[in-house]
């Protein structure tokens, strides 16, 4: 029970504590990681417009440097110049197009002429290799002589290290006469877009098929950039390298896409470090449950189990047990409750066992007075034929009614009918009116439908006796008379007499039950005691002096018959075993 | 009583492990990040297998992308590595090209091939054309003598196969391991075949390897670099490496054999099963087209197959007998193998 109740706690504790902690656990850690999500998608978003905006504002700058070249008149007429002075004079055009404040270190510029040979260049040391026409960014400058055409230089023939090419081609009355190409390398991307990145996140720049214009560092070390081609070739996820997100960006007018690589700060080194720390406060949520649940436990049951303690001394017979809780609470009522229980239990169990004690010694007395009753029967039977047998009539009635009454007094039965009792009395009196020369007379009335009532045995003896004794000892004319009648469902019987009345201090005493007093009137009180001890106090014994003269004492019982005796005598018979 | 409370413990517990189930999934769930890309449409795609270096294939398959607007995906390897992929796929590649590789190799597979003719097939070198057109020649590939001009006068350098055998070249030749580099085993293949007339196969191999004195370089890169550097006086390459490195400035010059200058060619060919047909055969088109096959003689040091094209035209050249080369590979290498082992160990 105290176990079941225990663990019973614990794992409410636990059940509770554990839902909210995971749940809330759980809540947190995916909140957590969707708001880093949300917020380097945003920032991600953010670095991608901002690095198209800065090679949007270059490839315009350069843009409008190649349109500065393409109109310039000293530059398209030195194509085919062999004279050194105007090729100075279009490389001094050329510089002062191509060097501005926007791009200090600019892209490389170079002017070709129709058959793709070289023929002016920014750069230093140039080799001014030759392109072929046929083939890559000539071919399609060629293509599209009224635009700027920005292609992927990584593969081209001859690029060196150049990343990008921007080129149109010069038109003179509808034929190609030569290009313009800006040569943008590596090295003035990573300048472009070195804030952007700022070095801490892999950066791609792709073409419209996906293949690799430039690469960070970083993305190059792990060939990103054909990660990235796979994936869209294929449009699979298995390449995905682990704790990194790509947000790209798509530069339609230029045909390019721009990947932003961000290792996750909310990593699955995180995540899981994360769930561990939540399963380490689940494991602290038992220990604290079991804490709890213990001292919880001990606290509900420390009353109940010294109750249990309180009980079982009472169970073996210590009714002074006393737990006198000071506890407010529930537990604290129920220790109260249970000190006035045993209080109270205590206080029956001593009236009863005193009743106990008193019965038994009424049965003492009796069994005392009831000494050789055989012998004495026998004799009285004996006396009685004799007398017979020689004529004396007084004998013979006194000794087979003092036989009677001895029979009556020596049974078994404690319950008689009222009839019984009635003739019993009779009998006494019989034998009396001899003693006393007829010197009183008795008379009985009893209703016929009280005759079968039961009543305790030689009750009316006792009283009829002391009416005879006491109340008419010196008067000739006495008279007894009994009258039986129900009143309330009580059954009265009352023994009056015209002798001399009992004195006040006699009647008190009776009245009030005084044992020691009435030490002189033992049968008196032990019919009183008798009938207390069977119905309860009550009923009993009552007298009083009638005006007229004399004594009434009334007796009162309860109207019991047959049937309902069956009860009575177990109840009679076990309190006798006892 | 007390079993009911275990039973409906049991219950919670149970109702616990799911919960917290549940919301392990739907962390794991919000892990996922699907980006969202479109892929490009089948009919715009095409996979090849090449087993050309990036400085080649690369150019030619960005341009060919930006032409026809098809998405290209690549997977580089060695030659056999691809040749063995596409046999061990029979049929259920992924890939639609095989591009590069010697001829020779590619005629051994010819049956994981499709076969097609391109429109320029008229143009096409025939001598090493394949008979039922399972592959198309793609460029030449002369091999060559290479020597270094501060070591070797131009008038001692060897101009036959035969005189690479001199004492004089003795541990002077660099040259690589024919087992590893295929350019090396068309080269020894070549120069068994060249003196069949006069020695047996082991007797060249023998005569070879003894000048050779157990010293090979890493690879047919290193040849070059072995000549250039001075390490080597003479070696034996392609022309490709050789006229790459004397463009870079290098101090070589290539001897052209005598009657015996070998070009095997190196093609493509459409894989059986390919998936996206009709731009593999656009593929096809295009690498014989006249602006690769210009691209090859102008910019990467290779000569064209078209017999239109003058690069494609090599004095002195020698039909190279594939067939032979094929079915004499193992006796080739394992005299290879023993005199390669003798020399070494005379070194030891």
């Amino acid at each position: 029970m105290k176990r079941s109740f225990k663990t019973e706690l614990f794992f409410s504790f636990l059940f509770i504590a554990l839902i909210t902690l995971l749940l809330s656990g759980s809540f947190l850690i995916s909140a957590v990681q969707q708001k880093t999500e949300y917020d380097y998608e945003k920032k991600s978003a953010q670095q991608l417009q901002e690095a198209e905006e800065v090679l949007e504002r270059f490839f315009g700058k350069t843009e409008q440097i190649i349109k500065g070249i393409l109109n310039d008149k000293r530059i398209t007429e030195s194509l085919h110049e062999t004279d050194s002075w105007a090729v100075k004079k279009a490389y001094n055009r050329l510089f002062s197009l191509a060097v501005t404040e926007v791009t200090r270190d600019p892209a490389v510029f170079r002017v070709y002429d129709e058959s793709g040979r070289c023929v002016l260049s920014t750069a230093e040391a140039d080799q001014m290799e030759s392109l072929p026409v046929y083939w890559g960014i000539l071919k399609e400058a060629m293509t599209h002589p009224d635009q700027v055409i920005l292609h992927n230089a990584t593969y081209e023939v001859n690029s060196k290290d150049a990343a990008i090419y921007m080129a149109q081609a010069m038109v003179s009355d509808d034929s190609c006469i030569g290009f313009v190409i800006a040569d943008i390398s590596d090295r003035k991307l990573e300048e472009i877009l070195k804030e952007i990145h700022a070095g801490e996140s892999e950066m791609v720049v792709l073409d419209e098929f996906w293949e690799e214009i430039y690469s960070t560092e970083t993305a190059g070390q792990i060939d990103l950039a054909s990660v990235l081609h796979r994936q869209k070739f294929y449009g699979t996820q298995e390449t995905r390298k682990e704790d990194f997100t790509y947000y790209t960006r798509e530069i339609p007018d230029r045909g390019l896409h721009l990947v932003i690589g961000k290792r996750d700060v909310f990593s699955d080194s995180l995540k899981r470090t994360m769930v561990l720390v939540l399963f380490a406060l689940a494991g602290g949520a038992l220990l604290l449950s079991f804490i709890v649940a213990r001292i919880l436990s001990s606290r509900l049951m420390s009353p109940l189990e010294s109750l249990t303690e309180a009980m079982g001394k009472v169970r073996e017979g210590d009714l002074s047990v006393q737990m006198n809780s000071s506890r407010p609470d529930e537990f604290g009522q129920l220790a109260r409750d249970f000190d006035d229980m045993t209080k109270a239990l205590d206080v029956y169990v001593k009236l009863r066992s005193k009743q106990q004690q008193e019965l038994s010694d009424s049965n003492i007395a009796m069994m005392q007075a009831q000494l050789n009753p055989h012998f004495l029967y026998n004799t009285l039977d004996s006396i009685k034929w004799i007398a017979k047998a020689n004529h004396v009539p007084e004998l013979a009635t006194l000794s087979s009614s003092l036989a009677k009454i001895l029979r009556a007094s020596i049974s078994a039965d404690i319950f008689v009918p009222l009839s019984d009792e009635i003739s019993l009395v009779n009998y006494y009196v019989d034998i009396q009116r001899i003693r006393f020369s007829d010197k009183f007379s008795f008379d009985a009335e009893v209703p016929m439908e009280l005759e079968d009532v039961i009543v305790p045995k030689l009750i009316l003896q006792p009283i009829v006796e002391n009416a005879i004794v006491h109340g008419l000892k010196d008067r000739e004319d006495g008279y007894i008379f009994l009258n039986v009648y129900e009143q309330d469902k009580r059954l009265i019987i009352d023994v009056e007499d015209n002798g001399c009345g009992m004195d006040e201090d006699m009647l008190q005493t009776l009245n009030e039950r005084d044992r020691e007093k009435l030490k002189g009137h033992i049968g008196f009180y032990n019919v009183d005691t008798i009938i207390r001890l069977h119905y309860g106090l009550n009923y009993g014994l009552h007298a009083r002096n009638l005006k007229e003269g004399g004594v009434r004492v009334t007796v009162e019982l309860p109207v019991r018959r047959a049937e309902n005796m069956i009860t009575e005598d177990q109840n009679a018979e076990n309190s006798g075993d006892r | 009583m007390i079993t009911r409370w275990q039973k409906q413990n049991r219950r919670k517990i149970g109702l616990t492990g799911l919960l917290f189930a549940g919301l392990l999934v739907l962390l794991s769930a919000c892990a996922q990040n699907e980006s969202g890309e479109e892929t490009p449409a089948a009919e715009n795609r095409l996979v090849v297998y090449t087993a050309h270096k990036e400085e080649i294939y690369k150019p030619i398959i960005r341009e060919f992308e930006e032409r026809s607007g098809i998405w290209v995906d690549v997977v580089a390897g060695g030659t056999n590595e691809m040749l063995q992929q596409i046999a061990s796929e029979n049929g259920q590649s992924g890939a639609d090209i095989m591009f590069g590789g010697g001829v020779d190799s590619l005629q051994a597979y010819e049956a994981y091939f499709e076969p097609y003719v391109t429109a320029q097939d008229e143009k096409l070198d025939p001598a090493y054309a394949s008979p039922d057109h399972a592959y198309t020649v793609f460029s030449k590939l002369p091999t060559v003598f290479v020597y270094n001009t501060k070591l070797v006068l131009p008038s001692g350098a060897p101009r036959t196969w035969q005189q690479l055998l001199e004492y004089q070249w003795e541990g002077n030749i660099a040259f690589a391991d024919p087992e590893k580099s295929g350019s090396a085993y068309t080269a020894l293949s070549i120069l068994v075949q060249r003196l069949n007339r006069e020695k047996t196969t082991e007797e060249a191999v023998a005569a070879f390897t003894k000048n050779l004195a157990g010293d090979l370089s890493d690879g047919s890169n290193t040849i070059v670099e072995d000549v250039a550097s001075g390490k080597k006086m003479i070696g034996i390459t392609l022309e490709e490496t050789a006229l790459k490195k004397k463009a870079a400035g290098a101090d070589i010059e290539m001897i052209y054999p005598r009657q015996a200058t070998c070009a095997v060619p190196d093609g493509g060919a459409i894989i059986k099963g390919a998936a996206h047909r009709e731009n593999a055969e656009k593929f096809m088109e295009f690498i014989v087209s006249d602006d690769v096959q210009h691209l090859l003689e102008d910019q990467l040091y290779r000569r064209s197959v078209r017999t239109d094209f003058s690069s494609s035209e090599i004095a002195d050249e020698m039909r190279y007998d594939i067939a032979y080369s094929n079915t004499h590979r193992e006796e080739i290498l394992q005299a290879w193998d023993s005199y390669m082992g003798q020399t070494k160990r005379k070194d030891e």
